[in-house]
């Protein structure tokens, strides 16, 4: 197994707030990494700084051997990184498929428009939006956003997905198949690093889970071992001993 | 992006090719005339669509490229005595390369500033033409009647400006309709969509933003040289008039912006109107007052514009009517 991506000392800071403290952990190539904390954690700024949104930062990232820190948005989606936002930001105005289709010609592989439209066309299917494909993406539902917001992602055939709450808002069901779709994309050997709220989805799909609490990384280590974590529980429920009380009173 | 059942584009070329034979085939120079001038607001009105229609900013003070193109065609002309085919085509080298050096600071402003922006540079450019006396100043430049012997006295000058604006508007459509089927196009809408998702996907804005705004200024160029070439003088106030750059921006909201189709109808709806209205005893005082009226009840009503309407209401017609 091969490091992918390398999150070094990463830092961003708005005035005086410090909303990623020296951040730093490594993701291996083919995995699922569940990035997890409390709102306001920083988790989405991490994200931002990853793929070029905020491109002002200390510490260095590294994507597959090379530094992206410092790129902007659209070079470090070249090198193969896609976004699914928490926020889903559809292309209102333009058809499903052609959000989609953005997504396959303008990533990493740079495809014609022909080209773009078979991979969107495939994406659609995979994610159940096929029948969908002409209507226009302001028009969908919010389940059926949040997997356009992945199809767009995946039409680039990224090597590195940043899924943002894709789980959020969705019911079980619908859960469960994008925990699927995450699943097929490990064995086809792409890279996932996910936020999540979603404790028991994260737990059951990550191999390895990294846990921010005030921009800081408080702990990392497989979904076991963060779950046993009293400075994790710490983080989420206050204090140690008084989340144990409650947990066995409850 | 959509299935072509019928091709539009050689339909609307077919049409606006025999539209343009008929004042030639039935001798009617007062229909010519109308026809030159709907030809020339739908150039105006489909190249301002691919810079507000695709790419989502509203460019208020276009109008400055067809003054731009009318003072190089018609200084190229005069004073140095050169023909008008090449004088058009060689006028619009320099509107394009102002409208690229103009498009990279201005394009970075978002929503009402690049409006404004461009309302400003309009405003400028006729204080700079009203100032030069290389370009007339404030008299402005004309031809003598002389000039149109030429090309065989002022009829046939005419008509040849007359063929020229069919031709230039022909070719606007063209370019309108490639661009809105091809990937440029593509990353122009996305860009209108949301221009922090479209650098996220892997669009650089600049380049398709400026290649834009480039484009969307040529047309009205070449428009402008040839008014000006048909109306033997050009001075400031008629170059850079911000009344027609707003009247541009309502027949593509009328038509339906971000279609192909949109501003073509647009244009022929109000010019068409606006006739009725001038001609009518009772209303020609009004005429603003009504196309006022009119772009306000299309913005509250039918945001989508003619052609987006009836594209919403029967979907079928998506797919012949881009």
């Amino acid at each position: 197994m091969s490091v992918i991506l390398s999150v070094q000392n990463v830092t961003v800071r708005f005035g005086g707030l410090v909303a990623v403290d020296a951040a730093t952990f490594d993701v291996e190539q083919g995995t699922i990494l569940g990035l997890i904390g409390p709102n306001g954690a920083g988790k989405t700024t991490l994200f931002n700084a990853i793929n070029g949104v905020y491109n002002r930062h200390g510490g260095s990232i590294v994507f597959d051997g090379a530094r992206i820190s410092g790129l902007r948005p659209y070079d470090v989606a070249k090198r193969g990184i896609a976004r699914a936002h928490q926020i889903v930001r559809p292309l209102n105005d333009l058809s499903v498929i052609a959000n989609v289709t953005v997504g396959a010609a303008f990533g990493r592989e740079d495809l014609s428009l022909g080209a773009a439209r078979k991979v969107a066309e495939e994406r659609l299917a995979w994610l159940g939006l096929a029948d969908r494909a002409e209507v226009l993406a302001a028009k969908l539902n919010v389940a059926q956003k949040k997997r356009l917001e992945l199809a767009r992602a995946l039409a680039s055939k990224p090597r590195l997905l940043l899924a943002d709450e894709v789980l959020a808002g969705l019911n079980p069901q619908e859960v469960g198949d994008m925990l699927g779709v995450f699943r097929q994309l490990r064995s086809q050997g792409v890279t996932v690093v996910m936020i999540e709220h979603l404790m028991h989805a994260v737990m059951n799909v990550s191999d390895r889970v990294v846990v921010l609490d005030y921009g800081k990384k408080i702990a990392e280590g497989s979904p076991q071992e963060v779950t046993n974590d009293p400075k994790v529980i710490e983080a989420y429920l206050g204090d140690p001993k008084l989340a144990a009380r409650i947990t066995e009173e409850g | 992006m959509k299935r072509m059942r019928v091709p539009f584009l050689p339909a609307i070329v077919a049409l606006l090719a025999v539209l343009a034979a008929f004042p030639i085939l039935t001798n009617n120079p007062s229909m010519r005339e109308e026809l030159f001038l709907v030809f020339m607001l739908v150039t105006l009105a489909s190249s301002i669509n691919i810079i507000m229609g695709y790419t989502g900013y509203v460019s208020f003070g276009h109008i400055v490229f067809f003054g731009l193109g009318g003072y190089f065609a018609f200084y190229l002309m005069q004073i140095q005595g050169w023909h008008f085919i090449p004088s058009l085509i060689v006028a619009a080298i320099p509107s394009a390369v102002i409208a690229a050096l103009i498009g990279f600071p201005i394009l970075r402003l978002r929503g009402a500033y690049f409006a404004l922006a461009t309302v400003g540079i309009n405003e400028a450019m006729r204080v700079v033409f009203n100032n030069w006396d290389l370009f007339g100043g404030a008299v402005g430049m004309f031809f003598n009647f002389s000039v149109y012997t030429q090309y065989g006295g002022a009829k046939a000058a005419s008509e040849l400006a007359y063929y020229t604006m069919t031709v230039v508007a022909i070719a606007t459509i063209t370019v309108s309709y490639l661009i809105k089927r091809s990937k440029f196009g593509l990353a122009l809408m996305a860009i209108r969509e949301d221009q922090d998702v479209a650098m996220i996907v892997g669009i650089r804005p600049s380049r398709p933003k400026i290649a834009a705004y480039v484009i969307s200024a040529v047309f009205p160029a070449m428009a402008g040289a040839t008014f000006f070439f048909k109306n033997g003088i050009i001075e400031p106030g008629h170059a850079f008039e911000l009344l027609r750059s707003i009247e541009s921006l309502v027949m593509v909201v009328l038509g339906g912006i971000g279609t192909v189709a949109g501003p073509i109808v647009g244009a022929a709806a109000y010019e068409w109107l606006r006739g009725f209205l001038i001609t009518n005893p009772a209303l020609a005082n009004f005429q603003l007052f009504l196309a006022g009226l009119l772009l306000l009840v299309t913005v509250l009503f039918v945001s989508s514009g003619l052609v987006g309407w009836l594209r919403e209401r029967f979907p079928v017609l998506r797919g012949y009517v881009p």
